[in-house]
């Protein structure tokens, strides 16, 4: 062993010695209080929150074990469950009927250059009345909008615009005379039986 | 004393100038009051006279407008019959005497209609059904037509009737020839009448016409369905057609 070597581990010996007398002499306290329960509280193993372990219980893997019964049953109630929502997106044209008998309508006038100022729907199922039937104009459809709910049935109406010009459906497929030189247009509304036709 | 006879003229011009409008409004007033005791809606009385008070309409005017509810209510019929194409008409701004006229021929309508034999002679008439007989003469059904089903069929109800007349009348407005839409009315009150649901055939048949199906294709699907106790997807079915052909526009929200 060199030397150097020698003398470094001789004074690093020294060193430990002295510090260890100079602990002994140290005079005897007692810890704060509380300061020994402080410690186990702080070495204790933590109790995980309900999100952590239902985050660790979803990524372990978990044995099941299924019997076809079990499975027929489950496949069942799934099957409850989701139906009337499958069967509304098979058949987007159906119109749903509410829980008050009334069915859903969007009322839709283009309106390019927005040049009414107002515009409603009048029709036979508000007795020709404008209050509560007020369209919005719609900047991204450039037309004006009302989307309500009316009775099944036949129903005659036409927008009025700027609450004095009657305009008829562009897109309805059936008017009628209106008795005063005009036209109505004519809505057919089914139920849910004659929808199914 | 002739400087005083000169005068009375002239006094008297003037005061029927000053009193004019006011009995002019009176004249309204009163025709509303009639109305309203013969059970006129009330909104539809006030309608009118919120167009006079507006000026829209003469207090005269809306005396006009106004008599032919009275005089529904004279006859016997309800007011109400009329207070919807009042509405209508006040809604659109059709002038005053359009409106009259429209509303005494929807009158004439109602009482032609009354007088049918299929329409009980009740102090309350079935109101709903006067509706629809009007409806159908309105949609351009010939008053001899409506007399001719009436004749044919005594005995069919008020409501059958008038539901019979209405597809008799849209059947024809949607091209199919008279004597065919007359079949189809005559097979429908044969079997004891037709379900609601039949006059939206109309709207099938104007489609199948549209198509290029012959009148009396569409006739035959009409009979046969009827015979076979469909409804209206049988007869659909046997044009080729779907319910999509009944183009329920204006767009449900559901599309």
């Amino acid at each position: 062993m060199p030397d150097a070597e020698l003398k470094t581990t001789a004074s690093s010996e020294i060193l430990d010695a002295a510090l260890t007398r100079a602990m002994r002499d140290l005079p005897m306290e007692e810890p704060p209080v509380g300061f020994a329960a402080g410690v186990l509280r702080g070495i204790a193993p933590k109790r995980p929150s309900f999100r952590q372990r239902a985050w660790i219980w979803a990524r372990t893997p978990h044995p099941l074990t299924v019997t076809p019964l079990r499975l027929a049953a489950a496949a069942c109630l799934l099957l409850l469950l989701v139906l009337p929502a499958l069967r509304g997106a098979l058949r987007p044209d159906t119109v749903t009927e509410t829980a008050s008998g009334l069915l859903p309508v969007t009322f839709l006038l283009p309106d390019p250059d927005g040049r009414a100022r107002t515009v409603a729907v009048i029709g036979s199922f508000n007795r020709w009345n404008p209050t509560g039937f007020e369209m919005r104009y719609s900047e991204r459809e450039r037309a004006w909008i009302l989307k309500t709910q009316l009775p099944p049935g036949s129903h005659e109406y036409v927008f009025l615009a700027d609450g004095r010009q009657a305009v008829p459906d562009p897109a309805s497929s059936m008017t009628t005379d209106d008795g005063f030189g005009n036209r109505n247009s004519v809505l057919f509304l089914a139920n849910g039986h004659e929808q199914n036709i | 004393m002739n400087r005083t006879f000169s005068l009375l003229p002239a006094l008297a011009a003037l005061l029927w100038l000053g009193c004019a409008p006011v009995l002019a409004q009176d004249s309204a007033n009163e025709a509303a009051r009639r109305a309203l005791a013969c059970g006129a809606p009330e909104d539809s009385v006030a309608r009118v006279l919120t167009a006079v008070a507006k000026g829209q309409a003469t207090p005269s005017e809306g005396e006009a407008i106004l008599a032919p509810l009275v005089r529904a209510c004279d006859a016997g019929l309800p007011p109400g019959l009329l207070a919807d194409k009042l509405d209508e008409g006040l809604a659109k701004s059709v002038r005053p005497e359009v409106l009259r006229a429209a509303l005494e021929r929807r009158l004439d309508d109602l009482l032609f209609a009354r007088a049918l034999p299929n329409i009980p002679d009740e102090a309350a008439p079935p109101a709903e059904a006067l509706a629809g007989l009007a409806e159908a003469l309105a949609a351009g059904l010939a008053r001899e037509e409506l007399r001719g089903l009436a004749q044919r069929h005594p005995q069919a109800s008020p409501e059958q009737f008038s539901q019979s007349a209405r597809l008799m009348a849209f059947l024809a407005r949607a091209g199919l020839p008279p004597e065919d839409a007359r079949t189809v009315a005559d097979a429908g009150l044969e079997r004891g009448g037709l379900a609601p649901e039949w006059l939206q055939f109309p709207r099938l048949a104007a489609s199948a016409l549209k198509r290029g199906t012959p009148p009396q294709t569409v006739r035959e699907a009409a009979l046969e369905t009827l015979r076979d106790g469909g409804g209206l997807r049988e007869a659909a079915v046997r044009l080729n057609l779907t319910i999509r052909d009944l183009g329920t526009s204006p767009r449900s929200s559901a599309k």
